[in-house]
């Protein structure tokens, strides 16, 4: 090591901030290097003038201003308790927040659409369209409700052959329009109108029902299992 | 200015460095404390008188103004009530106020975009000696390395404050400061060195 080396060492020397062997080295270097010895003694000059900056007295008066400024700022605090008063805010608003979704979710759920649907054409047997207008005329008293039903639906611009999906929500057709032979009536909930099962679907078949409104584009075919 | 700044509302008011043993070590300091903590204001006065000259005094060397100071010691005394109750009672608290006093000085000096360390060049002897052309008197020769404290980095000099002139241990310091021990050595020599050359400097242009 040359002097430079030691001068951070002879900087924290000075002061017994190094440990013994290395303080020793130090020491030794000091006895034997006369521009080092005077480093350290000019150090020690200036390390002695920075402790008394601590030791220099405060005026009175700093201090007074000092306590009466924390005084004044304590008159606008409250003691603090053990959890903030801000944290206690934010816990809240983020409880009713949550609380507000999730009924926002439940309200949604029980209000939408139940995936039920006939995404079909009309089965081959179903009344043709000249059918469903005769029977449009004669069933007019029901076609108007039929139509009121879907319009309040959002449904009455559907067009024929297209697929439709309906909600499970819809109220009964208060028109069914039924083809020949049919076999029975499966509920009484489409009382309102002839009803057909098609041939040789007893069991497990679904059940076409065709819903006219006054419309003649539209014609809706609703399966029923 | 530290990678492990404290946020005084967010940092627990204990020290996992050693405890000084210092005024704060003292029965009726922990007594005054707990009854701050359970609200008596009184309790808190003696608090702010038992430590108000130790936080002055480092605010004012690691400001260099003592209006300064007294802007920072309100602010870390306001912050120890707002964190009173999280102080534990069984250790020290005088480490705590050291740091929040450091920190407190850093938000002033960043609040008011001061330059961390003056140039040695900038520094007018003459304004610091009442008789330039005589022999220096001891005041002057004070005056002169408490400017050379603001020829100091932010990190040297609260390093070099707190060790000289507060009187911690190295060990003390690094705790206070969240640094390694290592690196305040290195900042307080490397302080130490800059304080004696920036003091030879001005008396060589001086004389």
């Amino acid at each position: 090591m040359n002097c430079p080396d030691f001068e951070g060492l002879i900087a924290l020397d000075v002061e017994g901030d190094l440990p013994e062997p290395q303080g020793r080295a130090v020491a030794e270097h000091l006895r034997a290097c006369h521009s080092c010895g005077q480093f350290a003694e000019s150090l020690k000059v200036s390390q002695a003038l920075l402790k008394e900056l601590g030791q220099e007295p405060l005026d009175e008066q700093m201090l007074q201003e000092v306590r009466r400024r924390v005084r004044i700022g304590l008159a606008n605090e409250r003691q603090p308790q053990g959890f903030p008063a801000w944290r206690w805010a934010w816990g809240v608003g983020l409880v009713a927040a949550l609380t507000f979704a999730a009924l926002i979710l439940h309200y949604h759920s029980r209000r939408t659409v139940t995936p039920v649907v006939a995404v079909r054409s009309a089965p081959a047997n179903a009344a043709p369209p000249s059918a469903a207008r005769k029977d449009e005329k004669r069933n007019s008293k029901f076609e108007t409700r039929s139509t009121e039903s879907a319009q309040a639906a959002g449904h009455s611009s559907i067009r024929a052959g297209e697929g439709v999906r309906l909600a499970s929500t819809l109220p009964a057709p208060p028109l069914v329009h039924a083809t020949k032979g049919a076999q029975h009536m499966p509920s009484g909930k489409f009382s309102s109108g002839p009803l057909r099962v098609s041939a040789g679907t007893q069991h497990l078949q679904p059940l076409t029902v065709k819903l006219i409104t006054d419309n003649p584009h539209v014609v809706i075919y609703w399966l029923v299992d | 200015m530290y990678g492990r700044q404290m946020e005084s509302q967010d940092v627990a008011l204990t020290m996992t460095g050693p405890a000084p043993e210092r005024e704060d070590s003292r029965p009726e300091s922990a007594q005054a404390l707990e009854r701050a903590m359970a609200g008596d204001r009184a309790a808190f006065d003696e608090l702010l008188h038992c430590y108000e000259r130790r936080v002055l005094m480092t605010a004012w060397r690691l400001l260099g103004s003592k209006e300064d100071a007294q802007d920072a010691a309100q602010e870390v005394f306001l912050r120890l009530f707002r964190n009173l109750h999280r102080v534990d009672p069984q250790r020290p608290i005088l480490p705590w106020l050291y740091r929040v006093t450091v920190n407190v000085c850093h938000d002033l000096h960043r609040k008011r975009r001061w330059d961390t360390a003056i140039p040695v060049e900038e520094v007018d002897p003459a304004r610091l000696a009442v008789d330039p052309a005589g022999e220096m008197a001891r005041a002057d020769q004070k005056r002169m390395v408490a400017a050379a404290l603001q020829t100091l980095t932010e990190k040297e000099r609260a390093a070099v404050v707190l060790r000289d002139i507060q009187g911690l241990s190295t060990r003390e310091v690094a705790g206070v400061l969240g640094s390694a021990e290592v690196t305040v050595r290195t900042r307080i020599w490397t302080a130490r060195v800059k304080i004696k050359k920036f003091v030879e400097k001005l008396e060589r242009r001086r004389s």
